[in-house]
């Protein structure tokens, strides 16, 4: 067994020289007294220095073993633990933070447990030896560079570090990080990588190839048990996803519940609360176990343009991070559309009737800007253009198409994904072809009575796109037809398609008065209104990643970045950093709701939510990860040899000898023998 | 004109005044004085009588005891004679302390001989004086007169502190100075081997002297004055020994006093006077000792 030394201040041991030196150096001068005759004394002093002299040794022996003991609990010496003899190894210590060691297995915690493994390995390294750490929440965080001989550092670290809600990007990066580390040691060195972690199985599944390649590589699982029951809020979707002041809207609320490590059947009973500033409405549903299920709110929009929050809350439960999510949704008065074509003429009493409707605000351009919008009336999109729709969609942005009804050469690429062109056909015998029905049981059409609808059927219109438009549908909806001539099929005049976020809309029905008289009739304003509006999907927009993201902030025109201010949910304001004309929160976004306040005006909500990847409890079991590790077996196989601290058996041998000091200093003299000459 | 000697102060001689210098021992003078004396005398005490032998003084002769018996019968009386007194005092270096007292223990000493000279004299007996340390220093043979008693104090008041003390030594040297048996008075502290002081005394007490010891010894020496660690340096030897006297104090206390104790002891065993004295307390009782 070897000993160690944690705080290698060797000068310190110079303590047990004190007292020798003030022996040396505080021996007063004595007073010189002549004195009749020494004779009596002298044969005294020389009996009594036979008795004290040894006891002074003593003393002295004491006192300098008193100082040595104290000056070497300074050490903080160790005792084994250095198996190695001089040559220190290398520990990197991949500790898992996220969301999921927040967890409570029974009556532990697995962060906890996780924490006392972490400390009992950094605690068991020696002087020499190196360590790193590397905390998983969010993205990697190494806490050096490289490995480094910095004990009371890690534990430091260690103490400060928790479970945060965040889930992890990274791990089978973090691991090859350290292997790069461990690589980099000198061959002679030992390296060994400690892996803590609950095992999640939707975090560790990237890893299990690097985990069982790994041949340094000790594991320790920290979850107890291979599942924890949990219920979780997964989403909220609103329809619309950016509402007109006082519009109904619906909110959907996504919940699951994922089985324990004993899955039961049948129905977990829950309320569902939601909070809309100052409205709250709770709902009673029942969730199958293992199952999800969707708690829909009819709501109003508030009657004031601006971000609203909502918040959907479920009881707590073992793991109560995931029962809230927050929905930040824009209430705008008038929603942006743009209107692509290369002439006006071109889109004749459309672009009228989208100017007129009051709750747009439409931008006619003859080419697609970058600035996003609500909607986006294509006209005579071509080919090239449908990346741009692509992306639209994708943006959750409402594409009108009004294809070219001569010849299209855009739709079949969008919806097909190949090439080719749709034909067009022109009513040139002098007739016009008419529509024949509606899908009236869709919501677009809720205003319309039936019979208010034959005027705009029964508009006669000239040209369309022909039979080959029909095999595209797919699984669009069709919202309109035309009536079908000589047997031949209807072809759809409405189509729309839930592309992703966004929905798309194709017009196939002219939209100048050249090949339609649809534009004279008083329906087409409302019944254009109806289906931009009911074509909303319920998009939300991006919002920060929780652990990984940092809020930032464009600054608007006349706002200075000195005024603006980033609240939490408890008001308190976070430190911000500007970069060029943005601001940026120099602290990762956790899950909350902020608010960049410039003064007292709100200027902007943020919603930062739970990753619910995190909500998924399960974790590897033995059997899924074969021989890798045992929870019990990978304790052990840190294979770091127990050090056991000196320094408080030091301090008690100092006061030992404290004690035994007094006891000799204070002793009764014996009885002195008196002497003659 | 000679100033007189000031170690024989007015309230000494008026104090003392009443004391008369005796010890209890047959004085050895050949003088007439005060004191009984072996043999037969010519004083009023009657003493025996004893069978006239031819040589005896006639004058002697008890004639009413003839008639009666018609045998010579002497009478005979007490003799008295003087007394001789032999003060030694020690003069060594070591008697030169002072610490506590408000006299050295060579001017207290000094002071206790001049005195007893002054009553020896007023007693019409005679005194001698040596001083000595490691020899006798000054001798000032026996005399009953104003002018040896003025001598003695002269000698007495320039005394000063010499060599190492030896007193074994000097007690042998004064032997052949002291002619016939009367009373030593030997003044000192007796910091000396007490089996050669034995020694060397015997020969004085085998031919009857009487001895008196008076040891004199300051308050400091007694109980180890000083404080913290000293150097304690011997006045007669130089010899230097460092010590502290806070430790040391009981067991010197305790040691000293077992000294004389031993010396006490030893004078008792011999018959001797033992008398000890301190430097910062009156020697009148030291008289009332002798006077007894």
């Amino acid at each position: 067994m070897n000993i160690s030394f944690d705080n290698p201040v060797w000068w310190l041991m110079a303590a047990a020289l004190v007292p020798l030196l003030v022996h040396l150096v505080a021996r007063t001068r004595p007073k010189e007294r002549r004195f009749s005759s020494v004779l009596l004394l002298k044969e005294l002093v020389r009996l009594q220095a036979r008795r004290a002299r040894p006891k002074d040794w003593l003393l002295l022996l004491l006192r300098t073993l008193l100082c040595a003991c104290v000056a070497g609990a300074f050490l903080l010496p160790h005792l084994g633990g250095d198996a190695e003899g001089g040559q220190g190894r290398t520990l990197v210590i991949v500790l898992d933070d996220t969301a999921s060691m927040g967890a409570a297995d029974g009556q532990q915690v697995r962060m906890n447990r996780a924490l006392e493994v972490a400390q009992a390995a950094v605690r068991s390294l020696a002087p020499a030896d190196r360590a790193n750490l590397v905390t998983l929440s969010g993205y990697p965080r190494f806490l050096f560079d490289r490995p480094e001989s910095a004990r009371p550092l890690l534990l430091r670290e260690l103490a400060r570090t928790q479970s945060r809600p965040a889930a992890s990007a990274g791990v089978a990066e973090a691991l090859a990080t350290a292997r790069r580390q461990l690589d980099a040691l000198p061959e002679v060195a030992e390296g060994k990588l400690l892996l803590i972690s609950d095992f999640q199985t939707a975090t560790m599944q990237e890893a299990v190839a690097a985990l069982a390649e790994s041949d340094d590589l000790c594991c320790v699982n920290v979850a107890q048990t291979s599942a924890v029951e949990n219920t979780s809020v997964t989403s909220m979707s609103l329809t619309p996803a950016k509402p007109l002041p006082g519009q109904k809207v619906t909110l959907t609320v996504g919940l699951q519940h994922r089985q324990g490590a004993v899955a039961r059947e049948g129905r977990v009973p829950l309320s569902v609360t939601l909070s809309a500033g100052n409205l709250r409405l709770s709902q009673p549903c029942e969730l199958p176990c293992g199952g999800q299920t969707q708690v829909r709110f009819e709501l109003t929009a508030p009657q004031e343009a601006g971000d609203w929050c909502l918040t959907a809350q479920t009881e707590a439960d073992v793991y109560p991070g995931d029962n809230t999510r927050y929905l930040v949704v824009p209430v705008a008065d008038k929603l942006d559309c743009l209107v692509i074509a290369s002439d006006r003429t071109h889109v004749g009493f459309m672009l009228r009737a989208l100017e007129n409707i009051p709750f747009l605000r439409t931008l006619y351009l003859p080419s697609l800007p970058e600035t996003p919008a609500d909607f986006v009336v294509w006209h005579a999109p071509v080919a090239a253009d449908v990346p741009a729709i692509q992306e639209r969609l994708a943006a959750g942005e409402t594409v009108l198409i009004v294809p070219d009804l001569a010849q299209d050469t855009a739709l079949k690429p969008l919806l097909t994904g190949k090439e080719g062109c749709v034909a067009g056909e022109l009513r040139t015998d002098g007739g016009y072809w008419l529509l024949s029905e509606c899908a009236v049981d869709d919501a677009s059409f809720e205003l319309f009575e039936q019979a208010a609808l034959e005027s705009w059927l029964q508009a006669g219109i000239y040209r369309r796109l022909g039979a080959e438009l029909e095999p595209l549908a797919g699984s669009g909806k069709v919202l309109m037809r035309y009536a079908g001539d000589d047997g031949a099929a209807a072809l759809p005049a409405l189509l729309r398609w839930q592309k992703g976020a966004g929905t798309l809309l194709l017009w196939n029905m002219p939209v100048t008065a050249r090949d339609s008289r649809q534009g004279f009739s008083p329906l087409y304003l409302p019944l254009l209104a109806e289906q931009l509006n009911h074509a909303r999907g319920a998009a939300v927009q991006d919002e920060p990643v929780a652990g990984q993201d940092f809020l930032q902030f464009l600054l608007p025109t006349g706002v200075s970045a000195g005024d603006v201010r980033l609240l939490n949910e408890a008001g308190e304001a976070l430190p911000l950093a500007v970069r060029h004309n943005s601001l940026r929160c120099e602290q990762v976004a956790m899950p909350g709701v902020y608010r960049w306040m410039a003064g007292e005006q709100l200027l902007r909500t943020v919603a930062v939510n739970f990753p619910s990847e995190e909500s998924d409890l399960r974790s590897f079991t033995p059997e899924v990860a074969g021989e890798m590790f045992t929870a019990d077996a990978a304790v052990e196989g840190v294979a770091l040899a127990a050090r056991v601290p000196l320094w408080p058996w030091l301090l008690a041998a100092a006061f030992a000898l404290f004690v035994l000091e007094l006891l000799i200093c204070r002793s009764p003299r014996a009885a002195q023998r008196t002497t003659g000459l | 004109m000679a100033q007189a000697p000031t170690i024989l102060r007015p309230e000494d001689m008026s104090r003392l005044a009443n004391y008369r210098f005796a010890v209890r021992m047959m004085a050895e003078g050949w003088l007439s004085g005060h004191h009984r004396a072996k043999g037969r005398g010519s004083s009023s005490d009657f003493l025996e009588y004893r069978a006239y032998y031819p040589g005896d003084d006639p004058r002697l002769v008890d004639w009413r005891v003839f008639a009666r018996t018609d045998k010579l019968q002497l009478k005979t009386f007490e003799n008295e004679t003087h007394l001789e007194c032999h003060l030694f005092v020690d003069s060594s270096a070591s008697m030169g302390y002072k610490e506590i007292g408000p006299i050295s223990k060579l001017e207290y000493g000094s002071h206790f001989a001049a005195c007893v000279a002054w009553l020896v004299v007023r007693g019409n007996d005679r005194v001698s004086l040596q001083l000595f340390d490691d020899q006798v220093r000054q001798y000032l043979p026996p005399g009953s007169t104003a002018a040896h008693l003025n001598q003695c104090l002269n000698l007495l008041e320039h005394n000063t502190a010499g060599n190492q003390t030896d007193l074994p030594q000097a007690l042998e040297r004064a032997r052949g100075f002291v002619q016939r048996p009367g009373t030593l008075v030997i003044v000192s502290d007796f910091m000396c081997d007490l089996s050669a002081l034995q020694a060397a005394l015997n020969p004085y007490l085998h031919r009857g002297c009487k001895v008196v010891l008076v040891q004199v010894l300051d308050a400091g020496e007694l109980s180890l004055s000083g404080q913290g660690l000293s150097r304690y340096v011997d006045m007669e030897t130089g010899e230097r020994i460092t010590c502290n006297p806070d430790d040391m104090r009981r067991v010197y206390q305790e040691a000293m006093q077992a000294r004389r104790q031993q010396l006490h002891v030893m004078a008792a065993a011999r018959g001797m006077l033992y008398l000890s004295a301190r430097t910062d307390e009156s020697f009148y009782p030291l008289f009332d000792a002798l006077a007894r």
